[in-house]
Formats: structure tokens, sequence, C-alpha cells
């Protein structure tokens, strides 16, 4: 594996543990085997009535999963993102003592809108039920952040970023920011969204969402498949790792955060605001293009943004350059959640030397120069991955993963 | 002989609009001199679906309908409003010298007013009631994108949604952002609307005052106190590194010394409770900022006349200042309280910390604590070095303080 870089500095920013949830149920292993085999998660929606739309196509964790995730007098995110963040601590080891100190950032989109609707609907009509106001207290993504640090009693600086699609890629830049300058040792990083009834109609309100299951970089694609999940990494200052003897699963060798300033929802063609993010990245890496194995693409399957997309890649890595997928496709777009699992993805990979393929990928399309993994998982050792989050509102955030063995 | 350390970050501008005014520094000195309040009955929207009547609201003729602003939510358009100022008072004319700010904005509630209206059309027509221009309002960090497509900024952007210290964090963020080297200058602006069914929902959590009975009103610190007044607004503060500030000869307005942020233990929506109480952070902010307690003058709290927050924020301040008492104060009592009014109480501590201005806490009859000096007349000498510090339902804490520049 190349690229080789000297020794660890103590401030550098690694991995130690991930916890997952998502619609191919509870846990990393779960997850991956799902997204290594190529499985398309994605099918008809059933958390609530669809009739009506266009599209009811999307992912969705099952109920026999949610009924194992803890009290259900908490919403459906919490549960989600309490379950992710069990795993990864479990499987980190972290003592209580701690935990008290860590950082926490949890990024989201919808927090408990989901229950709020449930509020909401019969108040609209005069006819509220004090018995569903309790959602009101948990409607805030804060309120995920918040459950995280109530049920771990954690202390340390805590924040809930609102990028839409970016959330929680950014998320783990703040932490990795915050370790790096020394504010924290541990943080805990991550994203949650639960499907809410207001986000899958205004995706299709919008006209973005495939009637089938969505098909990123093909020429034939209808849009994007909404989905849900959570995703908690452990990060640590690398001195802070090796004092305790953890397993160090990836380094965040790098992170890019830039905006569009262009509009609402849509990327502009040049792609400068993501061809800014992943130079950054690449930048506070300390990598060139040519060192990145594999991109872990935004890729929702929507023309403006694959379209947009592709050529930041191609600017920033040139044509055919570096492999490229987009794990949406099997699991669809969880939102808020979205950067995070899919960096969960992009570290399994890199540990794993197996790329997870782009599903429904018939034929490619034209204007995306780049081999796109179709529907097969890829062998592929690669030394240092990048993981693309853009939202609307011009938010575009890169990650950086370097596999440990890259380390001297 | 020691020194001081570096500030962590310079301001050099200040915007605001809110019910008291809209503009720069000038408009917030004059209306904290003035020390008069803009919390009255509610005549803007509907209450009767609340058993509350006062708010404090912004004027209608205060955000002016351009053909701009016709693309804007109302949140969006006071952000803007907010930021702009900001960057004037900042001195800022080219607008290519924002391209590489950072924009941090911190919130408590959003864009919820378009998240109802979004559902109100569903529930109305079906499907056909949806509309698609109100949906991405929905998200958070749509007021963040308004801002930033407005005003250019295309650095980091950050939206946070915090409940009660949403301004103060956003600030601390854009500080932190500033320590990361992720933007040279950050634009950090709390913000939050207040309409109908916000006023409503909060009235059937019996979050504001008249909880437990008494007389309906904002008296933060006082036996009186029953729960906050519900207001808005939005506050934008420009934070630099000194660097970047004495390269554009910026003239600084004063210094943040330090920001720290961080979880008191707390129950969910809760606020920690006095045996769980300890003040680690605080004496974080204080050591990094090299500033021993004795020489804080004046601190702003939360002071949103929440009886519990009340009560911990004091027992804080007992408790890190013992018999060396600032003055005490708070901006609740003039504007009324949201989530985001933190930002407001750093840019009224920048400018008690340039000018000495200070709010006065004219209402206070019988304060629930004795031991403490609170701001009942103006502040006897300048320049004054501010603690700002705010808690939160659900245990977040932020502390900055704020100096003179120097």
């Amino acid at each position: 594996m190349s690229p080789l870089r000297s020794r660890y500095a103590a401030r550098d920013v690694v991995v130690t543990a991930m916890g997952v949830i998502s619609p191919y149920g509870q846990g990393c292993d779960a997850y991956w085997e799902g997204l290594s085999t190529g499985r398309c998660a994605l099918g008809p929606l059933t958390l609530f009535p669809t009739d009506g739309f266009p599209s009811n196509v999307g992912g969705q964790v099952d109920a026999d999963t949610v009924r194992s995730l803890g009290s259900a007098v908490r919403s459906r995110a919490n549960r989600f993102v309490i379950a992710a963040a069990e795993e990864a601590i479990h499987h980190a080891g972290l003592a209580p003592e701690t935990l008290r100190d860590a950082a926490i950032s949890i990024g989201g989109a919808g927090g408990g809108m989901l229950e709020a609707e449930a509020w909401y609907a019969p108040y609209y009509h005069g006819r509220e039920n004090p018995r569903l106001r309790g959602a009101l207290r948990t409607m805030l993504p804060a309120s995920q952040t918040e459950a995280l640090a109530v049920r771990f009693r954690i202390e340390g600086p805590r924040e809930t970023p609102i990028l839409a699609c970016s959330s929680s890629a950014a998320a783990i830049a703040t932490i990795t920011d915050w370790i790096a300058s020394g504010r924290v040792d541990v943080g805990l990083a991550g994203g949650v969204d639960s499907l809410t009834r207001i986000c899958f109609m205004g995706f299709n309100a919008l006209k973005l969402l495939d009637k089938r299951p969505c098909r990123p970089f093909s020429q034939d694609r209808q849009g994007m498949s909404i989905s849900e999940g959570a995703a908690v990494l452990v990060l640590e200052s690398h001195a802070h790792a090796a004092a305790r003897g953890a397993r160090i699963r990836a380094c965040v060798a790098g992170s890019g955060i830039a905006s569009d300033a262009f509009h609402p929802i849509a990327p502009p063609a040049n792609a400068e605001g993501a061809v800014r993010a992943m130079q950054e990245a690449l930048t506070r890496a300390d990598l060139t293009p040519r060192e990145m194995g594999y991109v872990n693409a935004h890729g929702t399957g929507t023309i403006q943004n694959d379209r947009s997309e592709a050529v930041a890649l191609e600017q920033v890595f040139g044509a055919g350059n570096v492999l490229v997928s987009s794990t949406k496709s099997l699991i669809g777009h969880t939102m808020g959640a979205a950067g995070a699992m899919e960096a969960v993805a992009t570290l399994l990979a890199l540990e794993a030397g197996v790329l997870p393929p782009t599903a429904n990928l018939d034929v490619p399309d034209p204007e995306v120069p780049f081999d796109c993994i179709a529907h097969t998982p890829r062998s592929n050792a690669v030394a240092c991955a990048m993981s693309n989050s853009f939202g609307f509102g011009g938010q575009n955030v890169s990650l950086i993963f370097r596999h440990p063995c890259t380390f001297e | 002989m020691t020194t001081s350390p570096p500030p962590a970050a310079v301001i050099t501008g200040i915007g605001h609009i809110g019910p008291l005014g809209s503009g720069g520094r000038d408009v917030i000195t004059a209306f904290v001199h003035a020390n008069t309040t803009a919390i009255g009955p509610l005549a803007e929207f509907p209450t009767h679906r609340s058993t509350r009547r006062l708010g404090a609201l912004i004027p209608a003729s205060a955000l002016e309908p351009t053909e701009e602003a016709r693309r804007w939510s109302r949140i969006g358009h006071m952000a803007v409003t907010a930021c702009r100022h900001a960057v004037a008072d900042a001195g800022i004319t080219e607008s290519n010298t924002l391209h590489r700010f950072g924009l941090v904005i911190g919130s408590e509630y959003g864009d919820l007013q378009s998240t109802e209206a979004f559902d109100a059309g569903f529930l109305r027509r079906g499907p056909r009631g949806l509309s698609a221009f109100l949906f991405p309002n929905t998200v958070m960090n749509a007021t963040a994108g308004t801002v930033s497509i407005a005003l250019e900024i295309k650095g980091p952007m950050l939206t946070l949604n915090q409940p009660g210290v949403a301004g103060e964090l956003a600030v601390a963020r854009a500080i932190a952002l500033l320590e990361a080297g992720r933007a040279p200058a950050v634009v950090a602006c709390g913000v939050d609307a207040l309409f109908p069914i916000l006023y409503e929902a909060l009235g059937l959590l019996n979050v504001p005052s008249p909880r437990g009975g008494g007389e309906e009103a904002c008296t933060p610190f006082d036996q009186r106190h029953n729960g906050p007044v519900m207001g808005e607004g939005a506050t934008a503060v420009i934070l630099e590194t000194p660097e970047h500030a004495q390269a554009r000869s910026a003239a600084i307005l004063a210094h943040v010394r330090s920001a720290h942020w961080g979880g008191l233990p707390a129950r969910p929506y809760r606020y920690p409770s006095l045996a769980q109480l300890h003040h680690r952070l605080l004496d974080r902010t204080l050591n990094a900022a090299a500033v021993p307690a004795d020489a804080i003058d004046v601190a702003y709290l939360s002071g949103s006349g929440d009886p519990d927050q009340d009560t911990i924020e004091l027992a804080l301040m007992a408790g890190i200042f013992g018999t060396d008492r600032p003055y005490i104060t708070s901006v609740t009592h003039l504007v009324g309280e949201h989530g985001s009014l933190g930002a407001l109480r750093v840019a009224a501590a920048a400018m008690t910390a340039s000018s000495g201005v200070m709010p006065i806490l004219d209402y206070l009859r019988t304060p629930i604590r004795h031991d403490l000096r609170f701001a009942t007349q103006p502040l006897p000498a300048t320049p004054a070095t501010v603690l700002v510090h705010g808690v939160a339902r659900g245990g977040v804490q932020a502390a900055l303080v704020v100096g003179p520049a120097t």
C-alpha cells in the first residue's frame, strides 16, 4: 500500500470505533454485509401513508430492528442515534471518565419531526391531543445530541450542525478540528435522520424522487430515494488512542468545508464549491489527487447533483483517475445522517479492501467519466479514500481517510 | 512580569435587527442606553389560541419587502439584515472580501414557520397543496444559505441548532473555525423568529410567563420571575483573527479573550439541578483568558426569567465570583427571550467593553439572591472586562470573556 507517511503526530485524529443503524438493520456488521454484497435495501415505504404521491420508494429501518432499539418513549431518531453510539462506545471500550469530557457533534436535519407531525395534524384541525405534546420536546435536531449527552453522561463541548445532507460529514470535520487543536482528546461524531412525512412530501413536491430505486450516475436516472439511519464514530487524538491501547481503524487525514453562495437548492454547473471542499481536504491531508484510491460520492441520483459532482471530480482528479461509487444506490439518501453513514462505508471499504458498488447502474451516464463500480463490489486495497457530501443551501464537505497501514 | 495571551478573536462589527431597532453598534448602544422595553401585548398576530398575551416582535416596517427579499423567508430576511448591518459596521465594503469568510448561524427553531406552512398545505389540500418553494426552508440551514448567497460568503458555513444558547454558541464556534484555520474571519449570527404556532406551542408546554401563576411579565432574577416572555431578533458579530483585522486596517471594537462551551448534567428538556452544578467550564474560560475572577466587571447572563434557569445561573456566579462581584445584567427585559439571544449579549458586551454602556435591571424589586451585585445603576468606570454566560435546557453551557481592544 502507498503512500507511506512518517509516524503519527500526537494530535493526528484517528477513528477507533463506529456504530450504525441502517436499512440493513442494526450494527456495522449488518451494514457492511449489505454494502459489500451490493444488496439494494430500497423498496416501498410503509412508515406512513404514501397514497397520492408519484414515488413511494425509499429505505426504511425495519420494524423489528426499531423495536429492539430501547425505549419507545424516545423519538425514532433518538433511538437510532443512541443505538449507533452504544455500538461505537462499546467497541471503543471508552471508560465513563473519558466519556465525561468528550465532545459530541451529531448532525441532522429532520430531528424528531416524525413525532411532531403526529401532534400537528390534529392540532391543525382544532383537536389537539395533549398526550402527543411530548413530541414537541424532541422535535429539534439538538435533542439527539442532548439524548447522547444524557445517556452517556457527557459534559464536553457539544453541538448539532445542520448542513442539510452534509450535516454529519461536517460533524466529523468539526470533531477532527477540536481534537487537532487540543480542545478535546475524544469525541463522538455522527449523524441521524429518521424518515419524516415532510421530507417525503417535500422531495416529491420537488419532483426529485425516483419511482424506482435510485440509479446514481445512470443515464436513465430519475432522482433519489429517501432513507433513514444513524452513524456514530469515536474519534481520538492518536496520542490518546495509543496510550489506552485502542485499535486504530483509520486516520481522518483531512477535511474540507466550502459554500457555493449560488442557489438555495441547486449546485453551480462548474461545481466550484465542491471543488474547493475537495481541494481543501487534500491540502489538509497533505495528499495529491493521484494518491486517492476511491471516492464515496454524494451520488444522489438527481441529474443536477450527479453531473455537478462529476464535473468537480474531473477537475480535482482528472477523468477516470479515481474509482467512484454511490452507496446511496444501496441504502438510499439518509439526509443528515448520510455524511456519517457514508464515512463509515468508506472506512469499512478501506479496512476490507473491497469497494462497495453503485447498484442499479445499468447504463452509465457518458457525462460521468469515471468507473462507478457498477453492480458488483470491487476488490481493491486502497490506501486513501474520500467521502463527499453536498447539501441544499450550497453546503460542501469532503472527508479523507487513510488506512492505518499507510503509517510507518 | 506576565503577558496576556493573544485574544481568541477580535470583534470588528456588530449588526442587529430586533423589536427595538435595526442597525449597527449605534442602534444597540442606543437601546441599551435608553433601557426601554419592547415587551408588550402582541398585536401582530392573534393570540386567542394561547393563554399568553405578551411578546416582543420586530415591526413589519423594519423588514422592507424589497425585490431581493421577496425570495427570502422572514427569518432569512432577519438574518440577512443583521449580517449586512454587521458587515457595514465592520467597514467591509468590497464583496470579494467576504468570499473567504466563514458563516455560523445559531438558531433554536430555525424556519419552523415555513415547516408549518408546508405541512398545513398538505393538511388543507393533500399532495396538491404542497409548495415546492417552501420545502427547502424546512431544513434549518436554509437561513444560512440565504445569507451566504446575499453576502457572497463562500467559506465554511455552519448552522447550529441549540436551545437557549444558540447565539453564544454561534460566536464560540466561529472562534473555533478561526482557531482551526478554516477561515480568517467569520460572520456569527444568532437568529430566531416568533410566530403563532411557536407562541402557542410554547404556551402548551407551559414555558413562558406566567408559569405557575402571578402576573405575566419579564422579571429575570426577581422573586416575581415566572418564566420568559418570548421575543425575536437577529444579531450578527464579525469575528476576525487579529492578523486579518490588522491586515485590512479594521477598527477593533473588542477582543474575545476566550470562548468555551460544554454540558452540565441535566435531564432532557430540563435545566441542570443545583446538586449537580460545577463551574469547571467557567474556570476553564477564565483561565484561558488569563483573567482572574476579580477582574470581571460585568456578567451578561441568560436571565430569561425562567426560575430554574435564574436559580442555577446565579448559583454558578456565586460559586465562581464569591465576594468578587461583577455587575450582573441581561438584555432579556429589553427585547424578550429567544434561543439565539446570546449573540445580542455578546454584541452588547462588546459595547460594554468599549464604551461602558450596560443594561440596567430597573424592574428588579427583590432579587432572588442578595449575595450578588445586580446592574441597577450605570457602570461607574470604563472600559470593562465582561463575562457572557448562558445555560440552556438540557444543560448546554457557554461562556466567553470579552474585553476592550488594547
